[in-house]
């Protein structure tokens, strides 16, 4: 099930919000929470099984096992030989399910381009809850207290709003609010307002310029114009963004109705002005994650040049292998790898001198490139596309194609921009707060009525990172 | 004591994920024959006279398909739009999608056959006895003559 569908919008989101606000224990605060826990956790069940009926039973054991261990771990907190054994063997567990899922056709073409190995289909979600299990136990064996009790630690891996695609929720960070969480009306107004906003960039922006990059994608690439490369690849950055962070958006503001705080995963990515700066602002969580448990672990840059290099190599191309079993993707991390070690020592004071909007431009022909490898399956047709982007197949520079792109494309193509580098959020607004107020209202009801006006009339809403 | 339990809850849920894996490993796979010769098996018994092939635009303009999700194909249709004679033969990159994308199929014979329907009697009638099957990946999409035919040749040259 995806938020941006009529059967979450109208059916499952409502009837899930009246039996989580349903108040069973009135007065005694520590039932309610257990009874909204249980509630959540059967409807998490429930949103999951709607896509994956078979792998909603991977995900069960996951969570038993892995609770099992965070209770091991606990019994054995004055042994540390054998709790650094327990979180092997937790550790084993998770990345042998996630590495068969999701890697074993990839290795077994590595070894043998003709095997008869066929892999299973990939359980939706299962890079995002695994890597929230790793942070349960990790955390665990560094010395935050087990969860005793199974529900809340299920609700914790199983939390629909971010279940498949994010944020990547670290265990630290929502511990608390697994037992004590407060749902205000301004929580709750909030949480509409993240809502609303992540499913107008989701269904508005996304789906529309999504739907002219496919165009681009369905022709043969050795036939693109240099302008229509180009446009195909503004479209796909422009439709990644909105619809990622859309998702991500929707994921906030469904948390805050239930009453839960998760950290933002995208800060205006393409305003950044280096390479370093954009992955601070894209897929924040996943950086965060891949920072607290693999980076610093590492040594982080706390060693000498050469295996801070090593670490940071190998963060990235674990963070390319994490989006996708394919070289193309471990290229696309590899690639950013080099670009930040780069930046890292031995442009950073040069960039410093280089006038903004030219480091801004820089910044975002770089990415666009990234988004290349990252949207074609082969290497070949990555690097194809990118010549053509550049004019080195020979290809003329405009034909009908760009002609009809551009005519369809441009002016949704310049709202969003301007809304990617954030330049609605400074436009001016009104001091009344009750003008202020009401703009808004009308703002966002006018996005949650066309937006809906588009599902009902609109078949394609795909969604880029469910294959993650 | 409750020690050994909580190592024995971990060991059964081991032995549960592998029971798990090659209870997945064993379902249904993609079929491994080539789609040129699904096509050449079904070629002859289907009406194609006067049907050009179709591209990937028009897949996803017809049939809203989601495009990354298919392998490769085979599409015939007519120009004209009073000819509603179609064969589109799928090979899908995951066979999970096989459902939902014949499900996407369904609602777009329904919806032709809606427009047909009370002017074309002759279309709408062979619109409602479309043939629709899937077999290991495979999705054969059929208007014409000879369904019957068509859907033992197809399933006979997946298996």
């Amino acid at each position: 099930m995806v938020f941006s569908s009529a059967t979450f919008l109208f059916a499952f989101l409502p009837v899930t919000l009246i039996l989580y606000f349903f108040r069973l224990f009135p007065g005694n605060e520590k039932k309610e929470i257990s009874k909204k826990n249980i509630i959540l956790l059967l409807s998490s069940l429930l949103f999951y099984a709607w896509g994956e009926p078979v792998y909603v039973l991977l995900m069960m054991l996951s969570i038993l096992f892995n609770y099992l261990i965070g209770r091991d771990m606990e019994m054995h907190r004055e042994n540390k030989a054998k709790m650094r054994l327990i979180l092997i063997a937790g550790l084993a567990f998770n990345i042998f399910a996630l590495g068969f899922f999701k890697y074993s056709g990839f290795i077994a073409d590595i070894f043998s381009s003709e095997s008869d190995f066929t892999a299973p289909s990939l359980p939706v979600g299962i890079s995002f809850y695994t890597f929230q299990i790793i942070s349960y136990i990790v955390d665990v064996y560094r010395g935050t207290p087990a969860q005793k009790k199974i529900v809340p630690f299920a609700c914790y891996i199983t939390m629909f709003p971010q279940l498949i695609a994010g944020p990547i929720v670290q265990y630290g960070d929502i511990e608390k609010q697994l037992y004590s969480r407060k749902i205000t009306s301004q929580k709750m107004a909030a949480g509409i307002i993240f809502f609303i906003r992540g499913l107008g960039k989701k269904v508005l922006f996304a789906n529309t310029i999504g739907a002219f990059y496919t165009e681009v994608s369905a022709l043969e690439v050795s036939s693109l114009s240099v302008a229509t490369a180009w446009l195909g690849i503004i479209c796909y950055t422009l439709q990644i963004y909105f619809d990622f962070s859309g998702y991500s958006d929707m994921a906030v503001g469904l948390g805050k109705m239930l009453g839960f705080d998760f950290y933002m995963n995208f800060n205006f990515p393409y305003k950044a002005k280096s390479v370093t700066e954009f992955w601070r602002r894209w897929h924040i969580s996943l950086g965060n994650w891949f920072r607290d448990y693999v980076y610093i672990p590492l040594g982080g840059n706390r060693v000498s040049i050469p295996r801070n290099i090593f670490n940071i190599l190998t963060v990235w191309t674990l963070t390319g292998l994490w989006h996708g079993a394919a070289w193309n993707f471990i290229a696309w991390g590899a690639l950013y790898g080099l670009l930040l070690i780069i930046e890292k020592f031995l442009l950073k004071k040069i960039l410093d001198k280089i006038p903004s909007f030219i480091r801004h431009a820089g910044t975002m022909l770089v990415v666009m490139i990234g988004w290349v490898f990252f949207s074609h399956e082969s290497f070949t047709d990555a690097f194809t596309y990118i010549k053509a982007m550049f004019g080195l197949l020979g290809n003329p520079l405009t034909d009908s194609v760009s002609a009809y792109l551009l005519s369809g494309a441009w002016l949704s193509a310049v709202i969003m921009s301007l809304s990617a580098f954030g330049f609605f959020e400074k436009l001016p607004r009104p001091k009344n707060f009750r003008i202020n107020t009401a703009v808004m209202t009308v703002a966002y009801m006018l996005i949650f009525i066309l937006s809906i006006a588009y599902l009902i009339s609109e078949t394609y809403n795909p969604f880029l990172y469910f294959r993650f | 004591m409750k020690k050994i339990l909580l190592r024995l809850g971990e060991l059964l849920c081991v032995a549960a994920l592998i029971a798990f894996i090659v209870f997945v490993s064993s379902e249904e796979k993609k079929s491994d024959v080539p789609i040129d010769e699904v096509y050449t098996s079904v070629e002859t018994l289907c009406d194609l006279e006067g049907l050009g092939k179709g591209s990937v635009t028009e897949l996803k303009k017809q049939f809203a398909l989601d495009t990354e999700s298919i392998e490769d194909f085979y599409y015939y249709r007519s120009d004209s739009v009073m000819d509603v004679r179609e064969l589109l033969i799928l090979s899908l990159r995951d066979i999970t999608l096989q459902e939902s994308t014949q499900e996407i199929i369904r609602t777009y014979a329904n919806e032709k056959k809606q427009i047909f329907s009370s002017y074309a009697p002759r279309e709408e009638e062979m619109l409602a006895s479309h043939l629709l099957v899937a077999k290991n990946g495979y999705i054969l999409f059929y208007v014409g003559d000879n369904t019957e035919a068509v859907a033992s040749e197809f399933t006979k040259a997946i298996s």
